[in-house]
């Protein structure tokens, strides 16, 4: 029995926003117990006990963050003639590095949101691989011949329903991404650009059609994370538009776009590139069904990962260094460019601007998630310093001061005072996306929850205070002391199961087998197949 | 070959993997090559070489170097083969030879859409629209760069054939080049890439690789999630080094660098230079060479003994491939965890 012992509890899910001691056996958070006696003590006096974070968008796994560590063997220390840091070092270039790096900040969950079907088992080995936390993954639909042959056919809402659920169960996933829907098969018929009322070449199906068939067949199916939507534009000034246009086309069920910050734009201003922060957020606050997260940019370099391959061919032109990837599949593929954010350029500092404003005009910290769409915004090393951003204002005020005042009069930042507490950071990082995924036992304090915990030293400096823990604990057990891993763990993968049909299970291998000559078996993740004992862990689906 | 032999002898395995693991631990500088099994098998070896400090390589390390440097230098834009099926309307066979695993490529790609082939080469295939000869490595990457400029319309006048290839490349829906790594320099490589880079201005154009043998793209893809970095890699005091020409693992063994190896290759067998080192060789059943290495011990292969996950040509990604011919033989991946249990203590020096 572990015993978090003078600790100041902050869970809003218990209500609890004071001093407590927390007892762990079994890997869950049990009562005192009668003796008060414990094995191991963590002495949490001038400490903050929180759950264990949850990170819903990180590409932290899979064939397009492999391609990127291949791309860029001189961003890795091993390039130095003596190692220290280079860019690409704060990120973790390999698997084991980024579940350590999570851990010391006290992360215990993390969603890999970008797992393309034909890449599952490459998905699922390599997340295998990565220590201490436990992982899931969103599986990329809406671009593969299949799905748009079926809507073109207009097939019955049961028949989707049934495909999605056969893939989310092949691939073990925690929930569905669609990725600028019908953009990747337009752009193998030539396309350039793809709004949501354009249609797919061949199919006669426009974008708008897949984003809700596939949101209503996973709202149907009832898996708990809804459609995690990246919207069409991403990046294009003036796209705003396009984030309000999709938040109105998905109204009615529950929708989640992703990294938001990219759709936070206008066209105002003598370069025609401006915040539209204020819109955006208004317009989510507004919308009760509506989650998003933000995908904050931090100046530095890094490396864009996305299975938007229309849009990272058109970004290939500013990559930095200059040398890029395009790898197209019959679903989405992958686009890996080389970006560096610079606090001297104009639109990267608007961009800067925007995430800010956007987790600063979004009132309701249950809708709103902390993500820099690792590693497309910045590398999920930079987190603590984007907490210090939120908590304190003065940190915030200090940092705008240093950038050209131009591109920050382009937005509204300046003029907001708001801190985000202790208690709405614990909800943005652990009660609402444990709540959003549908992971009941994680997220909290209270009895019976999963002992996911981290322990942070209080500091005024907030980044100091995020940085590392003092203790983090994962499924009962200490794996990080004053900052180092002391242990690693192997984690799970969070899968949902939501019942496939088999008639569209022969349907499939009729057509995989006509078109491709292969059998859609070369897909199914098979847990045998991961090396290890009971790799998955199943998430129930709303009945 | 039974079970296990160490210095020829048969033995019992865990005789052999004692032996193993004392010659590995007591080399200075070991290097695990072969890598040619399947997922796990290749990451155990990759796990191993992190514990001891060894030098990772492949059996087709030197075709998968050329590529990865390529990638490094200039990225790439590439397609999957069961996409060019459905969609390919254009092909450019960029010196693809006539191997056994090109015309089964072929043949996979043309039970699809109908193409139109333009075929650069020694061997033009057969139904090709427009047929560019060019024989050896730097032929093939100056007809190359003869048809990239032809296609950009950087020549004032190209011979009639370049035109009319650049033409049937330039009028692609989606067309594809279609080339083996392992048959060309990296210029050729770069040009490839960068023809089909170029084309994409005005039309959709990709490329295709044979993969390399022996699961080869499986070891790069798990070594670059181990180590961070592609193979031909060193883990030393906590980092990986990656230098292709340090750790290649056979100018090691030949310039007596290293001075103990590991051959993980129930997939293909050890090439006949590591008999200059004293050597542990993982093998299929049918090992029998005229001189056995220092150790030996038969492990299944996968797919046919037992279930592995493999690289597969059509999809470009990893697959489970089951059993043709189940047996009880222990995995590659089963017989390296066991050379690691039996080190010695302070052999864990990563």
């Amino acid at each position: 029995m572990i015993h978090l012992k003078g600790g100041y509890l902050v869970d809003p899910v218990n209500r609890l926003d004071g001093p407590g001691d927390l007892w762990i056996e079994g890997g869950r958070i049990v009562a005192p117990p009668p003796g008060g006696l414990a094995t191991e003590n963590v002495d949490c006096t001038g400490c903050v006990v929180m759950a264990g974070a949850i990170d819903i968008h990180s590409h932290i796994g899979g064939g397009n963050v492999n391609t990127a560590r291949l791309l860029l063997p001189e961003e890795h220390p091993a390039a130095l003639r003596r190692p220290s840091e280079t860019a690409l070092s704060r990120i973790g270039f390999d698997v084991e590095t980024t579940g350590r790096l999570y851990a010391e900040m006290g992360f215990t969950t993390v969603i890999e949101p970008a797992m393309m079907p034909s890449n599952g088992l490459h998905a699922h080995l390599e997340l295998a691989d990565i220590p201490i936390i436990d992982k899931g993954a969103l599986v990329v639909l809406g671009n593969e011949d299949f799905l748009l042959g079926l809507l073109r056919a207009r097939e019955s809402r049961s028949v989707v329903r049934d495909y999605v659920s056969y893939m989310v169960e092949s691939t073990g996933a925690l929930g569905v991404k669609v990725i600028n829907a019908g953009a990747s098969a337009a752009f193998k018929a030539n396309a350039r650009s793809f709004a949501l009322d354009d249609e797919v070449p061949g199919y006669g199906v426009s974008s708008r059609r897949i984003v809700l068939a596939l949101q209503q067949a996973v709202d149907e199916l009832g898996i708990p994370h809804p459609l995690h939507i990246h919207c069409n534009n991403l990046g294009v000034p003036g796209n705003s538009d396009t984030a309000l246009a999709t938040m109105e086309a998905a109204s009615g069920r529950p929708a989640h776009l992703a990294h938001i910050q990219f759709y936070g734009y206008g066209r105002e201003g003598r370069r025609g590139f401006s915040s539209a922060a204020a819109r955006v957020a208004e317009e989510v606050n507004r919308r009760k069904d509506v989650t998003v997260d933000i995908g904050q940019i931090m100046f530095g370099q890094t490396v864009t990962i996305s299975c938007d391959t229309l849009r990272q061919f058109t970004a290939r032109n500013f990559s930095r260094p200059r040398k890029w990837v395009i790898n197209e599949t019959d679903f989405n593929g992958g686009g890996i460019v080389p970006y560096r954010y610079s606090s001297s350029d104009f639109y990267n500092v608007v961009q800067w601007a925007v995430g800010l404003e956007l987790f600063l005009l979004i009132d309701d910290p249950w809708r709103v998630f902390f993500t820099t769409d690792h590693p497309n915004g910045a590398p999920f090393t930079d987190y603590p310093e984007i907490f210090a951003l939120l908590m304190d204002r003065r940190a915030r005020n200090d940092a705008i001061a240093k950038l050209p005042k131009r591109a920050i009069a382009m937005t509204g930042l300046a003029s907001i005072g708001r801190e985000y507490t202790l208690a709405e950071i614990a909800i943005m990082t652990r009660a609402a996306p444990a709540r959003l995924l549908g992971l009941a036992d994680r997220g909290h304090l209270g009895r019976g929850a999963r002992a996911d915990i981290a322990v942070y030293r209080r500091r005024d400096d907030k980044a100091e205070m995020f940085r590392r823990t003092v203790a983090t604990i994962k499924g009962g057990a200490v794996v990080v002391r004053d900052g180092k891993v002391i242990a690693a763990p192997e984690g799970k993968a969070l899968v949902v199961k939501p019942g496939a049909g088999t008639a569209i299970s022969r349907r499939m291998e009729r057509y995989y087998e006509e078109t491709f000559g292969l059998s859609p078996q070369f897909f199914h993740v098979d847990p045998a197949a991961l090396g290890r004992a009971e790799p998955f862990v199943e998430v129930p689906c709303r009945s | 070959m039974a079970e296990a032999y160490v210095n020829g002898q048969a033995v019992p395995r865990d005789q052999a993997i004692a032996a193993a693991a004392r010659l590995l631990a007591s080399a200075t500088l070991p290097v695990i090559a072969g890598l040619a099994a399947d997922a796990a098998g290749i990451r155990s070896g990759l796990q191993l070489a992190r514990a001891i400090g060894a030098v990772v390589d492949h059996a087709h390390g030197a075709v998968l170097s050329r590529e990865a440097e390529v990638l490094a230098r200039m990225g790439s834009m590439a397609t999957t083969a069961q996409e060019v099926r459905r969609i390919g309307d254009v092909l450019l066979l960029a010196g693809l030879g006539d191997a056994a695993e090109a015309a089964r490529l072929l043949d996979y790609l043309s039970q699809g859409a109908p193409k139109r082939i333009v075929s650069l080469g020694p061997a033009p295939e057969a139904n090709a629209a427009v047929a560019l000869p060019a024989e050896g490595e730097h032929a093939i990457a100056g007809a190359l760069a003869l048809l990239r400029a032809a296609c950009a319309e950087r020549l004032g006048k190209p011979p009639a054939d370049y035109r009319a290839a650049a033409d049937l490349l330039r009028g692609a829906k989606f067309g594809a080049a279609i080339y083996a790594p392992a048959l060309l320099g990296a210029p050729a490589i770069e040009m490839v890439l960068g023809l089909a880079s170029d084309l994409n201005a005005g039309h959709r154009f990709s490329t295709v690789a044979l993969p390399a043998p022996a699961n080869g793209e499986a070891a790069m893809q798990i070594c670059g999630w181990l180590f961070g970095v592609p193979l031909r890699s060193r883990w030393i005091d906590g980092h990986a080094r990656h230098d292709p020409w340090r750790f290649d693992a056979r100018r090691l063994v030949e310039a007596r660098e290293a001075d103990a190896a590991l051959w993980i290759g129930p997939i293909e067998e050890p090439p006949a230079w590591l008999r200059r080192v004293p050597a542990v060789v993982l093998a299929g059943r049918g090992f029998a060479p005229d001189k056995m290495p220092e150790v030996a011990i038969s492990v299944g292969r996968p797919g046919v003994d037992h279930p592995g996950v493999l690289y597969q040509l059509a999809t470009r990604a990893l697959s489970l491939v089951p059993a043709s011919r189940p047996t009880a033989l222990p995995t590659s991946a089963d017989n390296v965890a066991a050379i690691q249990a039996a080190l010695p203590a302070k052999g864990s020096g990563a």
